[in-house]
């Protein structure tokens, strides 16, 4: 970690001062300090099946520095502190700690959200301390590699547009598919993540089945080539208005109505709730999960499930992102229930799912392993609980992450794909 | 100084002090929020927000009772503070007393509840007020998170509590001076209230609003 | 002198008349049943209490309550009995010390209204101030009871905005022992009572930290109220008419000044254990309280501000609070730049 100088806490300070509206300021000054936050978080709970108690974790704690600098700007007893020299004082330990609790241990997942008797949006006062301390150049290292990265190649993973094509042809070859690219018109763009171009390439060819057979008219671009955006986990605008601005750009060029973004949590996120605040006149377009875009042509029975494909006991993951935060649940179930022949839910409600732990950075940087692995052992508990061994996820981030957890912790769960589910399971006898 | 004459100081100039700066007070926290504005939400929702805000506003306090494993570890919290809050906005309200106190402030005709059921409320008030005091200065978490404001306002609040029990039942000739304590802390409380962390009852409406709209954008239910 | 029993026989009554007065005036000081040997005792053999009866700033309703008192002791023998060596009203007003015949230490000095310290210029007597009056006679006396509100806090003379400069007769009387009978007027039997345990005992009742006897004004009218089930069931009578008001539901709703008053009407009552205002229907308005005058609202509830605090009030609070609020606001948004 590089040597904090003033101007980068004064930054840090500037930043978190002027993310403050009513929804942030309510939430701040909504927090009765009763910590049920904590036994949502996955966090806290795993680091708690170890033993060592480590209450820093609880939700609420991490927008305390924050709560902290808005109340000595926006109301009168803190401004009066403030003159009178009790004012906030940010040591660079601060900030470490800081960079700990919202990159280490928050995945943005919304859980203590739910859980919280006041509705206190955590992620959001999370994202502007971790807006702040991007600001203040204090990215974790791994992830902002990988933030710079997605800029200068237009992927995390370092997926340009020729090992893109590479990839494709690749995969087109290997499944047997037919990948159509900067196809015009099209009403449909499909947007591979690069995770599961590069680590689940099957992923991505069943989707490609999928869409192929549904017989609607669609593409992949090579300009909006990659659907993930770190600019969010950072939560730097520059970068996140950046990529959007690439996926814009492809898009209209193509003339597309419908996006159609993967198996990826905040890729959804970014085009279907942020992108049209980014860009308020040019983002016209009809934003859908591919989870959700199955399910409608299941509807409409331009595809349909032929034979269940899973026959052990089975549960599912929720991504955080696409489902408690996207609002894409029933759909994933509804499928599911088609394709499974024992579907267990382990969760009473589905906005009740635990995250994945890898969710919103977390994956990607090196220092925060230890808490995701810990965060992995409250996850299994859910497993465990219908005790299931194969678990469908609908996120590329989260199938990585829960492997690695798996691996890892040496457990044997299984992870698949829904989408690669239905492309198996349009096939075949009825 | 007399118990009565104290009783007319606390009942008149320092009850109405306390209600002015209670209705100040809360609606300059409240605005003083309310008016910093959000930016415009451009993408389109996927159910409907305005409902979901209504909605969640009414039926929030339950929703994390269908947590069952964080409902198993934080009983205490959950059950303690639902009597609690019963307990104390039933007292606050609805005692005669009280109740007389509101309908003249405004102009609504509250019902008045008997003594046998405010002195149900206040014992078991009272009582997970205490369990959670105690809770709040045993749980780690509710340690590191908890500040002087929370000590403050729950030794208050008991002590509210406790003079009115007292002077319901068991006063005796001490009656009206136990009757002045509790109506001075009272009003001690009502001024408290603006300056604090109590004050989230209105915030409530704010950020649960906020949270359920948020729901109703993305389409969720819970 | 004659005791009491004397009066008693002379005025035709019999023993068993005398006992049942002894035992009502020692079950009301407080003394139980297994002392009414001694009162008896007492009763028969001790003089007549001799009874200066002072008047100052005063309406005579004291008097009055006085002369009314019935229950305890026969008004025939109780005006014999209680031996009122002076009384401004009811004797010739002339003032004078030499009229009386007065065994130091042994009378009751009693004084009913309040005091004008203004200066000897209201309530003066054979060429003296009250206060000159009172002065003269305080050494002697055994027993000094201010009898009344007026006596007792200032009373109605001592309410805004008190013209005459009015006082409660302790504050004249620092360093005596002044026994109060607060009530406006105080409770007949209550003072027949107090003298009679003077005479029994030959010393003054126990008192609270006001001056009050604690037999008499140890709880408030609202502990022993017969209604007081009907306020603990939240059964409130809303207006003079109708059922609830018929069906003799608690009066705290229409300005009941009961939980706050010390008095003996719930318990002693009014004309012979009759009646008192609560039982006819009517609030108590806290007579025997200081200052009750001053604090009106007699028809409203004891909770509400005195003054009135309505939604308009709060209305306005809020408006207020609005304005301040919006005004933080739009000067953090500049300042915060968000």
């Amino acid at each position: 970690m590089p040597v904090l100088s003033k101007e980068e806490i004064e930054k840090f300070y500037e930043f978190c001062k002027k993310s403050i509206n009513t929804e942030v300021a309510s939430y701040l000054e909504a927090c009765v300090r009763c910590g049920i936050c904590a036994e949502a978080c996955l966090f806290y709970m795993g680091v708690n099946v170890s033993g060592r108690i480590d209450p820093s974790l609880t939700p609420a704690y991490k927008a305390d520095l924050l709560r902290e600098i808005y109340k000595e700007n926006y109301t009168l007893f803190g401004k009066l502190k403030k003159l009178l020299g009790f004012g906030v004082r940010i040591s660079p330990e601060d900030l470490r700690e800081q960079v700990k609790l919202v990159f280490y241990t928050c995945t943005n997942c919304d859980r203590c959200t739910k859980a919280c008797p006041m509705g206190i949006d955590t992620p959001k006062l999370v994202s502007i301390v971790r807006g702040a301390l991007t600001h203040a150049g204090l990215t974790p290292k791994d992830l902002a590699n990988a933030t710079n990265l997605s800029i200068e190649k237009g992927s995390p993973l370092g997926v340009d547009i020729p090992t893109f094509l590479q990839r494709l042809e690749f995969i087109s070859e290997e499944y047997e598919v037919e990948v159509p690219i900067n196809k015009k018109p099209s009403d449909y763009l499909y947007l591979p993540s690069s995770i599961e171009l590069m680590k689940f390439p099957s992923s991505v060819a069943a989707a490609v089945k999928v869409l192929n057979r549904t017989g609607i008219n669609w593409t992949m671009s090579t300009v909006a080539h990659e659907a993930t955006n770190f600019g969010l986990f950072a939560q730097s605008k520059e970068v996140t208005r950046e990529m959007l601005r690439r996926v814009l750009e492809g898009a209209k060029e193509l003339g597309v109505s419908y996006i159609i973004t993967p198996e990826c949590g905040h890729a959804y996120q970014s085009m279907r709730f942020i992108a049209p605040n980014i860009f308020p006149k040019d983002w016209t377009f009809e934003v859908l999960n591919i989870v959700e875009f199955i399910d409608r042509m299941i509807d409409k029975g331009r595809i349909s499930i032929k034979r269940k494909v899973l026959k052990e006991r089975t549960t599912l993951h929720d991504s955080c992102q696409i489902g408690r935060r996207g609002g894409v649940l029933r759909e994933s179930r509804r499928i599911l229930k088609m394709l499974a022949e024992d579907f267990q839910d382990s969760v009473l409600i589905p906005e009740h799912n635990i995250c994945c732990g890898g969710g919103g950075g977390v994956l990607v940087i090196g220092e925060a392993d230890q808490y995701r692995q810990k965060a992995f052992i409250s996850k299994m508990t859910l497993f465990d609980k219908v005790e299931a061994k194969t678990v469908v996820c609908y996120c590329a981030n989260c199938m990585l992450a829960l492997t690695k957890g798996n691996q890892e912790l040496g457990r044997d769960y299984r992870f698949v794909s829904i989408v690669e589910l239905v492309a198996e399971a349009m096939e075949g006898e009825e | 100084m007399s118990d009565v004459a104290f009783y007319d100081f606390v009942r008149e100039p320092f009850l109405k002090l306390a209600l002015w700066v209670f209705f100040l007070g809360i609606a300059y926290r409240f605005f003083r929020v309310l008016f910093l504005g959000i930016p415009h939400d451009y993408a389109k929702p996927k159910g409907n927000p305005y409902y979901m805000a209504v909605k969640k506003i009414v039926i929030k306090p339950t929703m994390g009772w269908t947590f069952r494993e964080i409902f198993a570890r934080r009983a205490i919290n959950f059950i303690g503070g639902f009597m609690f809050h019963i307990g104390f906005i039933g007292l606050t309200f609805l005692v005669p007393a009280h109740a007389l106190l509101w309908r003249e402030i405004t102009g609504l005709p509250i019902p008045m509840m008997p003594n046998i059921v405010s002195d149900m409320l206040a014992y078991s008030a009272f009582g997970s007020l205490l369990v959670l005091t105690v809770h709040r200065a045993l749980n780690p978490v509710l340690k590191l998170l908890t500040g002087k404001d929370e000590y403050f306002a729950n030794l208050l609040i008991g002590l509210i509590l406790f003079t009115g029990l007292l002077a319901t039942k068991w006063a005796g000739s001490g009656y009206i001076w136990i009757l002045s304590i509790h109506i001075f802390l009272a009003d001690l409380l009502i001024i408290y209230i603006p300056f604090s962390r109590l004050s989230h009852f209105v915030y409530y409406f704010l950020s649960v609003g906020f949270m359920g709209w948020n729901a109703g954008k993305r389409g969720v239910s819970f | 002198m004659e005791s009491l029993y004397n009066v008693f026989k002379r005025r035709g009554y019999t023993r068993r008349d005398f006992l049942k007065s002894a035992l009502l005036i020692a079950s009301t000081i407080g003394m139980g049943p297994s002392f009414l040997p001694q009162v008896v005792k007492a009763l028969e053999s001790k003089p007549k209490p001799q009874v200066l009866w002072l008047s100052f700033q005063s309406c005579l309703g004291c008097t009055q309550s006085i002369l009314n008192s019935t229950s305890i002791v026969p008004a025939d023998v109780l005006s014999e009995y209680i031996s009122l060596e002076y009384h401004e009203t009811l004797m010739f007003s002339h003032r004078s010390k030499e009229a009386m015949d007065l065994q130091k230490g042994r009378y009751v000095l009693v004084l009913e209204g309040s005091l004008p310290v203004d200066g000897g210029f209201y309530c003066t007597g054979g060429g003296r101030s009250a206060e000159e009056i009172l002065k003269s006679l305080m050494d002697g006396a055994g027993l000094i009871l201010a009898l009344g509100s007026c006596a007792s806090w200032g009373g109605i003379a001592h309410a805004e905005p008190n013209p005459t400069k009015a006082v409660a007769v302790d504050e004249i009387l620092k360093h005596k022992r002044v026994v109060k009978l607060p009530g406006c007027p105080p409770v007949g039997d209550v003072i027949v009572s107090v003298i009679a345990s003077f005479v029994v005992t030959g010393k003054p009742p126990e008192v609270d930290g006001e001056g009050r006897p604690r037999v008499f004004y140890g709880q408030t009218i609202h502990d022993r109220c017969y209604r007081r089930p009907f306020y603990d069931a939240g059964k409130f009578v809303g207006s003079f008419e109708g059922e609830d008001a018929q069906r003799g539901y608690c009066l705290y709703r229409m300005g009941c000044k009961g939980p706050i008053t010390r008095n003996a009407c719930a318990t002693v009552r009014w004309n012979g254990g009759l009646s008192f205002p609560i039982q006819s229907g009517h609030p108590c308005f806290g007579c025997s309280e200081a200052d009750f005058w001053d604090r009106g609202f007699i028809y409203r509830p004891l909770s509400v501000v005195e003054e009135g605090f309505s939604w308009k009030e709060a209305l306005a609070g809020a408006l207020i609070g609005t304005a301040l609020g919006y005004g933080t606001a739009y000067i953090n948004k500049k300042l915060g730049g968000g």
